[in-house]
C-alpha cells in the first residue's frame, strides 16, 4: 500500500481526531470458490480522502467495491463503512445504507435506457430516499456540462457524454462515499481527462470520500494515495 | 420516479409488445364479459318470460315444447285440447286463474296469440296506441311485432298458417283489424300479435260457442258421436256463408245477413251476439267443437307445485309443465354449448397471460443491467419484485379496463343496431361477474408476474454489473 504526500483531490482539511473514518477493513477477507480474491487486507480510509486503487487483473479491484457497496460479505474479517459493517445489517438495510450513503461510477454508464437523463438521475434521487430536486438535478448537469441532454434518452448519446451523465446520477445524491469503477477506461483521452477532472473535483466540492479503480495510467497522477493491490488481493 | 411511473416508462418504451399484451388481454376479457351479459340477459328474460306462468296445462307430448310453444312462443304447439277442459281447471281449488290460449297461424313470422286480455297482466303489458282486443278479428300487436311489419292502428292483414313467416296458406277469410299497439315490455309479448281465443278458433273451424249449447262435456261428446250430427243440424253453412263473404267483401255481406251489427261497429258483438245466433238459427255444418293449444295457470297455493301438475298428468288427458323447471332443464341443455364458448374465452385469457408472462420474462432479461443498478442506488430487493409486478398491474388493469369497454360498447353497439332494426331491447348494463372477472385478469396477470419479479429480486449485482 502507497500512501503518497497531499496532491490534487486531496482534502486540505485532516479529519478531526476520534472522527468515524469513511472506511475501515480489518483482515477483510473475501473469497468464492476458490482461493481469496481479497486476502486479510487492512485499510482505512478518512472521510474526504481520494483513493486510488490499482493492481493487475484479478487483483481483486472490483471485488473491494462490491464489498465496500455491501453486495459481498467479508467470509473472514470486518468491512466498515461510516462506521457500520455493513455485513451485519439486514439486506434492506443494507440497501438503503448504501442508497443513503454511497454512489458508485461504472466502466460502462449503466444508464436506465428507457429513461431520460433526467429521469435517471430523479430514480438516483428517489432511491437514495431524497426528495426529486429538479434544481439540484439541474444544477448537477450544468456542472457536468450536459445540462443539453437533460430529456435526451441514454441511446442518443456518445460514450463520452453518457459517462458524463452517469457521474452527474452519481454526484445527484450528494453522497458521503464515490466508489468508481474503472470510470474512464472505454474513454479516449480527452473524455478520461475530463471524467476524471470532473470526479475528482465534484468529490472534492462536495466533501465525499472518493476511492477508484483502474488501471488507467492517464489518471493516477490525480490521486495522492494509492492502494496496491497484488495478485491474490493482499495490499 | 415512482414505482408506477417507471413502469409506466417501462412499457413505452416498448410499446409494440406492451399493446400487443394489453389486446390480446382485452380480447379474452371482452369475449368473457360478452358472454356472461348476453348469457345473463337470456337466462334472465326467459326466466322472466317462464316466472310469468306457473304452469301450462296441454296436450299430451313433450313438456319441453308445451313450455317452449306456448310461454316463449319459439317452438311447434304440440297439439290442441278441448277447450271446455277449462272447466276442470277454473274448479279446482289450488289454482287462482286460467287463461286459454289458442295458436296456430303467424303473421310474417309473428305468432297470432289468442287469449284473454288477462294475458298481458302476466307480462304487465300496457296499450301505447288504440285500445285491447274485444271482438273477433281484431288484434293488438306487440312493439317489436308491430315496428318490423309496418302496420299501424285501422290496417287490416290476413294470417298465415304456421310460423315459418315464409307465406304459408293464408285465412283470406279472416282478415284482422288492428285494433291497438303494445308499449314495449322487453319480454315475449313484444313478438307477439293478440287477438281473442274465439277468433282463432273460428279461422280455424270451430265453434266457440259450442259449449255454450251443450251442457255434456266434450269426452261424452265424443263418445256419442256428437259431432257427425253436430256439423250437420247446428253449424251448417256458417263458414260458407258468413266467413267467406266476411272475407271477400270486407265484411259487406255481414251487413245483408244476421251479422248486421259485425260489420257496422267493427265485429261489435259479434262473438257474444251472433255466434250464439248462429247456433240457434244457422247451419254450422263445418265447425267443430272449440280447442285451445293451452292453458296458463297461475297457482293458488305453493302447494300446486308439488301436487297439481302430477294430478293432471295422471287423471286427465291433458299434461302439465312447470315452466321455471322446463327453463332450467334447457339450461343445464344449452349450458354445456355455453361452457364450451367460455372455455374458449378462458383459454384466451390464458393465452394473453402466458403472453404477458413470456414478455415479462424477456424484458427482465434485457433490464438486467437496470435493475442491478437499481440496487446499486438504493433500491431493496423489494422494490424490485413490486415493479415487476407494478409493471404487470399496468398491463393487465389496461387489458381488462379495455376489455371491458370493449364488450360494452360491443353490446351498446348491438343494442343500438336491435331496437332500431327489430325494437328488442338488449341492456349493456353491467353483468353480475365483471368485477370478479377483472380480479381474475389481475390476478392471473400478478400471477405471470411472479417469476420474473422473484427472478428481479434476486438478481446478482456484481455478476451483472461485471457483465456476467
Amino acid at each position: 500500500m502507497t500512501d503518497d504526500a497531499q496532491a490534487p483531490g486531496q482534502p486540505e482539511t485532516a479529519p478531526l481526531p476520534g472522527e468515524v473514518p469513511a472506511i475501515e477493513l480489518a483482515a477483510a477477507t473475501v473469497a468464492y470458490d476458490g482461493p481469496p480474491v481479497l486476502d486479510a487486507l487492512d485499510w482505512r480510509v478518512e472521510r474526504g480522502e481520494h483513493w486510488l486503487v490499482i493492481g493487475p487483473s484479478g487483483s481483486g479491484k472490483s471485488t473491494l467495491l462490491h464489498l465496500l457497496a455491501g453486495f459481498l460479505t467479508p467470509a473472514a474479517g470486518t468491512a466498515k463503512v461510516l462506521g457500520t459493517e455493513l455485513a451485519t445489517l439486514a439486506p434492506p438495510a443494507r440497501d438503503r445504507f448504501r442508497g443513503g450513503n454511497m454512489a458508485i461510477v461504472f466502466q460502462r454508464q449503466h444508464l436506465v435506457q428507457a429513461l431520460n437523463v433526467t429521469q435517471n438521475l430523479g430514480l438516483a434521487r428517489r432511491l437514495a430516499g431524497l426528495d426529486p430536486g429538479p434544481d439540484v438535478i439541474r444544477a448537477t448537469l450544468r456542472r457536468l456540462g450536459v445540462d443539453a441532454f437533460a430529456r435526451t434518452r441514454p441511446a442518443a448519446l456518445s460514450v463520452g457524454e453518457a459517462q458524463r451523465v452517469a457521474l452527474a446520477r452519481a454526484l445527484v445524491v450528494e453522497p458521503k462515499i464515490l466508489l468508481a469503477d474503472e470510470p474512464t477506461a472505454s474513454l479516449d483521452d480527452r473524455n478520461a481527462d475530463t471524467v476524471a477532472e470532473l470526479l475528482t473535483q465534484e468529490a472534492e466540492r462536495l466533501g465525499s470520500t472518493l476511492v477508484m479503480t483502474t488501471h488507467d495510467a492517464r489518471v493516477r497522477e490525480r490521486f495522492a494515495q494509492r492502494l496496491v493491490l497484488g495478485d491474490r488481493g493482499g495490499a | 420516479m415512482s414505482i408506477w411511473s417507471l413502469a409506466w416508462a417501462w412499457i413505452r418504451f416498448r410499446p409494440l409488445g406492451a399493446l400487443l399484451n394489453v389486446a390480446l388481454l382485452a380480447l379474452g376479457t371482452a369475449t368473457i364479459a360478452l358472454l356472461m351479459m348476453a348469457s345473463q340477459q337470456f337466462e334472465e328474460r326467459l326466466r322472466a318470460d317462464a316466472d310469468a306462468v306457473d304452469m301450462v296445462v296441454g296436450a299430451k307430448g313433450s313438456p319441453m315444447q308445451l313450455v317452449l310453444s306456448t310461454v316463449f312462443h319459439v317452438d311447434a304447439p304440440v297439439g290442441n285440447v278441448p277447450a271446455d277442459q277449462a272447466r276442470f281447471l277454473e274448479e279446482h281449488g289450488m289454482i287462482e286463474e286460467v287463461i286459454p290460449m289458442a295458436l296456430g297461424d303467424g303473421f310474417r313470422g309473428y305468432r297470432i296469440v289468442g287469449a284473454d286480455t288477462t294475458y298481458l297482466d302476466l307480462y304487465g303489458a300496457e296499450v301505447a296506441e288504440g285500445r285491447l282486443w274485444d271482438e273477433p278479428l281484431e288484434a293488438v300487436f306487440g312493439a317489436v311485432a308491430a315496428a318490423q311489419t309496418g302496420l299501424g292502428l285501422g290496417d287490416r292483414f290476413v294470417g298465415e298458417h304456421g310460423l315459418s313467416g315464409t307465406g304459408g296458406p293464408t285465412h283470406d277469410d279472416f282478415p284482422y283489424d288492428v285494433v291497438g299497439l303494445l308499449a314495449p315490455t322487453g319480454s315475449v309479448v313484444d313478438r307477439l300479435v293478440f287477438t281473442s281465443v274465439a277468433t282463432v278458433q273460428l279461422v280455424h273451424g270451430m265453434d266457440p260457442d259450442h259449449h255454450h249449447h251443450h251442457d255434456d262435456d266434450h269426452g261424452d261428446h265424443a263418445d256419442e258421436d256428437d259431432h257427425a250430427d253436430h256439423a250437420d243440424d247446428d253449424h251448417a253453412d256458417h263458414a260458407d256463408d258468413d266467413h267467406a263473404d266476411h272475407a271477400d267483401d270486407d265484411h259487406a255481406d255481414h251487413a245483408d245477413d244476421d251479422h248486421a251489427d259485425h260489420a257496422d261497429d267493427d265485429h261489435a258483438d259479434h262473438a257474444d251476439d251472433d255466434h250464439a245466433d248462429h247456433a240457434d238459427d244457422e247451419d254450422h255444418a263445418d265447425l267443430r267443437p272449440p280447442e285451445v293449444t293451452a292453458f296458463l295457470v297461475d297457482f293458488s297455493t305453493p302447494m300446486a307445485a308439488v301436487t297439481l301438475p302430477r294430478e293432471i298428468n295422471q287423471s286427465t288427458l291433458m299434461q302439465a309443465a312447470r315452466p321455471a323447471y322446463e327453463i332450467r332443464r334447457l339450461f343445464r341443455l344449452v349450458g354445456y354449448g355455453a361452457d364450451v364458448v367460455r372455455a374458449f374465452a378462458v383459454i384466451l385469457v390464458i393465452g394473453a397471460v402466458l403472453g404477458l408472462f413470456t414478455a415479462l420474462f424477456q424484458a427482465l432479461e434485457e433490464r438486467r443491467t437496470d435493475l442491478a443498478v437499481m440496487r446499486v442506488l438504493g433500491a431493496t430487493q423489494l422494490r424490485l419484485f413490486w415493479q415487476i409486478v407494478a409493471e404487470s398491474l399496468i398491463l393487465t388493469v389496461a387489458g381488462a379496463a379495455l376489455g371491458l369497454v370493449l364488450a360494452h360498447g360491443v353490446a351498446w353497439g348491438a343494442s343500438l343496431w336491435l331496437w332500431e332494426y327489430n325494437q328488442i331491447m338488449v341492456s349493456f348494463a353491467w353483468a353480475d361477474g365483471e368485477a370478479v372477472l377483472v380480479l381474475a385478469v389481475v390476478g392471473l396477470g400478478i400471477l405471470a408476474a411472479l417469476p420474473s419479479a422473484v427472478r428481479a429480486a434476486r438478481i446478482d449485482i456484481p455478476r451483472v454489473l461485471s457483465g456476467g
